[in-house]
């Protein structure tokens, strides 16, 4: 086990606990900082895959702004303690059942599936180069799109 | 030091690729002047010169859809992001239709409701640009974009109406609805590009053979994008939301919505099942069916029940989703090309009802309950008769083009061995009759002696709308041999690559 | 390689550690005393007038958003910024267009009162 597979199951076991703070906590304003725990370790997953450029994004944009957006929902909204009491009966039996089903399905699903090998990475894979080479090539037309939606973003807020 | 990747690219090109795309750009312009106008002249002229420019934009996106179409030369453009094939172009002329319809509509109502006309028509542009887009996609990361220009103009629009609630209640449905179907389309596309390396779809046509079957990763993409798909056309059973967002939104809103976002869905449907992911048809077949079958199965007994007419016209919708799949499910020349003419002939004939229904609406609110429509006929001879067309074309009478598209659709069913489904289609379609005919019963009832709920204010604009469209559904049955060989046409490009 | 961001984790390690110390040497070392003055939010400060957990103006979502918009419009700059030399005419054109549409919505959001605070 090299350290790049130790720094992954670290940062996936982190996420999965970011996660799972996300949907038990009690107080929005965890449930917020725990999304950002689970942001900040999916950066570390983007570092592994040598996508530097997209893990700086990720800690800019989504840990930094969007979070910070999420933040002033819950202030917007007054700090208040969830409450539990509105639950159906069987909400918690049903959603379990639920769970393990898809849980059983994606696993069955997945066990023994033969993986593409990776295309060969050129070297300057992940860089800033490569992202602004592919955005203003490639990508050129979702990149253009991307402008139109902000600009309704805007109209609409 | 890093090597410097090389960048070649002609003006030639960029020209090219930028006539492929030729009616988004126009629309695109036009919803960029807008907003500028919106903001520069007096308040009392920014609605009607707003709804002009969009007027516009859409004519003459309509105008290079359709000379581009004749002189028939249209391929990918922008690295194959995107196609200005004939495919495409169908659908930009359908979206610019409905868009001239919408604005149309929708200026005359939001004066009657007293609502900011302006943004309406902006957001509406906004969404035309995403559908567009849409059916123009010739990568997933296109349709993924297009999909959410869309959907987001449209959550804004639906809570348009802030001051009432159940806009409000429609808009936050819609939101928290979509955006989870956003999220299992990305799921799932997310594992078509793992399983293949590449977003491209007509890489992806050449990659996956049929011998990709087995490959779990891309049977998860499949069922996930399947899923995400169903949400967007409102096919049971994921058709939860569709009638409390239709009752809630502004009637204009939901008109356009209920016909243009599910020619989009149906379109991107088309682009990734059909032709991106044709070889795993045996597998996306069996989930697409059983969707249809609930969609015909469920759409049309609660349609039957439904007192509030917006709400009946969603349910009639999920109904008619379940139709439009027998033909995806039948895939080929015949399967898509009656696809796209249904289409085309359910934009006029939904679009029409729901506008018709628009004109009952005043300051006071919308009036959607069968009892409004009561001695219609008689009172506006002319929007009783078109509702009366509307009604006998969504329950699929002869000489209507509803007619003509469910013998194209069903033909196609059967003869790719879908018999189960079409009988299942014909046996709900008889019961449909039930529930468009009760529209009929009110319609052409005496006038009542209690005075009606609402007067017919300044309602021209969409008189002029119901009539193009009653023009539409009633010349389109005649003419359904040429709109059979447009579909046919539009269908080649995805067929072109097997 | 992994390698290359050894600094990276050594630097994350230290600040985690130096914030872990200090903490723990606060709570351990610092005397405890417990009276009013000490007790309030900002000892020695402004006295606090309203409670902590109150409802805030929408305007700071709003602000929020508007701040996320043009956060992932800068994003794109420096990529392009990187690449311009090669991108050349053909660059600038390209991301004249992005500007030009986003500039219309700040444009809007300006006209519409977006950056106003009453």
């Amino acid at each position: 086990m090299g350290p790049a597979t130790i720094v992954f199951w670290l940062a996936s076991a982190v996420a999965l606990a970011g996660g799972l703070g996300v949907v038990l906590f009690k107080e929005p304003i965890r449930n917020v900082l725990s999304l950002v725990l689970v942001m900040l370790s999916l950066a570390v997953l983007f570092l592994l895959l040598s996508a530097q450029f997209v893990f700086a994004v990720q800690v800019i944009v989504y840990a930094g702004a969007v979070m910070v957006l999420f933040l002033f929902v819950i202030t917007l909204l007054g700090p208040v303690r969830e409450q539990g009491t509105v639950r159906l009966p069987w909400q918690i039996f049903i959603s379990a059942v639920v769970i393990a089903a898809f849980a059983g399905f994606l696993v069955a699903m997945l066990r023994g599936v033969s993986y593409r090998t990776p295309d060969a990475a050129d070297p300057i894979f992940g860089s800033v180069q490569s992202i602004g080479v592919g955005l203003f090539t490639d990508y050129l037309f979702p990149f253009e799109l991307t402008s139109i939606l902000l600009l309704v973003a805007a109209v609409g807020c | 030091m890093i090597a410097a990747a090389q960048v070649t690219y002609t003006a030639a090109q960029a020209w090219s690729d930028l006539a492929q795309i030729g009616p988004i750009v126009a629309v695109t312009v036009a919803l960029l002047v807008a907003v500028v106008v919106d903001l520069l002249l007096p308040r009392g002229l920014r609605g009607p010169v707003v709804t002009v420019i969009a007027i516009v934009g859409l004519v003459s996106a309509l105008a290079i859809a359709a000379y581009r179409l004749v002189n028939g030369y249209g391929g990918p453009a922008y690295f194959r992001f995107v196609s200005g094939d004939a495919f495409a172009l169908f659908f930009e002329m359908l979206f610019a239709l409905i868009g001239v319809l919408a604005v149309i509509v929708s200026s005359s109502y939001v004066r009657r409701r007293g609502l900011y006309e302006a943004e309406l028509q902006v957001l509406t542009l906004a969404a035309i640009v995403g559908m567009m887009s849409l059916a123009a996609a010739g990568s997933l990361v296109t349709v993924f974009l297009g999909l959410e220009l869309l959907s987001i103009a449209l959550y804004v629009s639906c809570g348009y109406n802030r001051i009432e609630l159940p806009s409000q209640e429609s808009a936050a449905k819609y939101l928290i609805i979509g955006g989870f179907a956003s999220a299992f389309v990305l799921y799932g596309m997310a594992l078509i590009y793992g399983a293949t390396g590449t977003t491209v779809l007509s890489d992806i046509a050449t990659r996956v053979t049929s011998d990709s079957a087995g490959n779990p990763l891309l049977l998860l993409g499949v069922l996930l994008m399947g899923v995400g798909f169903a949400f967007k056309v409102s096919a049971a059973p994921f058709h939860m939301w569709t009638p409390d967002v239709y009752q809630g939104a502004p009637l204009p809103v939901t008109a356009f919505m209920s016909v243009a976002t599910k020619a989009a869905a149906f379109a991107m449907i088309l682009r990734v099942f059909n032709y991106g992911l044709g070889h795993l048809g045996p597998e996306w077949q069996v989930l697409l069916a059983f969707t249809a079958a609930a969609s015909m199965v469920v759409g049309n007994l609660m349609a039957i029940v439904q007192a509030s007419l917006k709400r009946m016209l969603a349910y009639s919708g999920v109904a008619h989703a379940g139709y439009i799949l027998v033909g995806v499910l039948a895939g080929g020349r015949a399967g898509v090309a009656a696809v796209l003419f249904y289409l085309f002939g359910y934009v006029f004939m939904n679009f029409g009802a729901f506008a018709v229904v628009s004109t009952l609406s005043g300051p006071a609110g919308d009036g959607d309950l069968y009892e409004d429509l009561n001695g219609l006929a008689y009172r506006n001879p002319t929007l009783g008769v078109l509702m009366s067309v509307f009604m006998l074309s969504l329950a699929g009478f002869p000489p209507m083009v509803g007619f003509f598209g469910k013998v194209f659709l069903f033909t196609a069913g059967i003869s790719a061995g879908w018999t189960w489904l079409v009988v299942l289609a014909v046996l709900t379609s008889v019961v449909s009759v039930y529930y468009y005919f009760r529209v009929l019963f009110h319609v052409w009832s005496p006038l009542p002696e209690a005075p009606v709920r609402f007067a017919f204010g300044p309602v021209r604009g969409p008189v002029t709308v119901v009539l193009l469209a009653g023009v539409f559904a009633v010349a389109l049955g005649p003419l359904s041999g040429f709109l059979l060989q447009v579909g046919l046409n539009g269908a080649a490009p995805l067929l072109s690559g097997r | 390689m992994l390698s290359d961001y050894a600094p990276l984790a050594i630097y994350a390690v230290i600040v985690l550690a130096v914030v872990g110390l200090m903490l723990t040497l606060s709570f351990v070392l610092a005397p405890v005393k417990r009276y009013r003055s000490k007790l309030l939010p900002y000892e020695s400060g402004i006295v606090p007038t309203d409670p902590a957990r109150k409802r805030m103006s929408v305007r700071f979502y709003l602000t929020a958003m508007l701040f996320i918009i043009f956060d992932v419009e800068a994003v794109f700059f420096y990529p392009w910024a990187v690449i311009l030399h090669q991108l050349r005419w053909y660059g600038v054109i390209e991301m004249f267009v992005f500007m030009l549409i986003l500039l219309v919505a700040l444009a809007h959001i300006w006209r519409k009162g977006g950056l106003e605070w009453e």
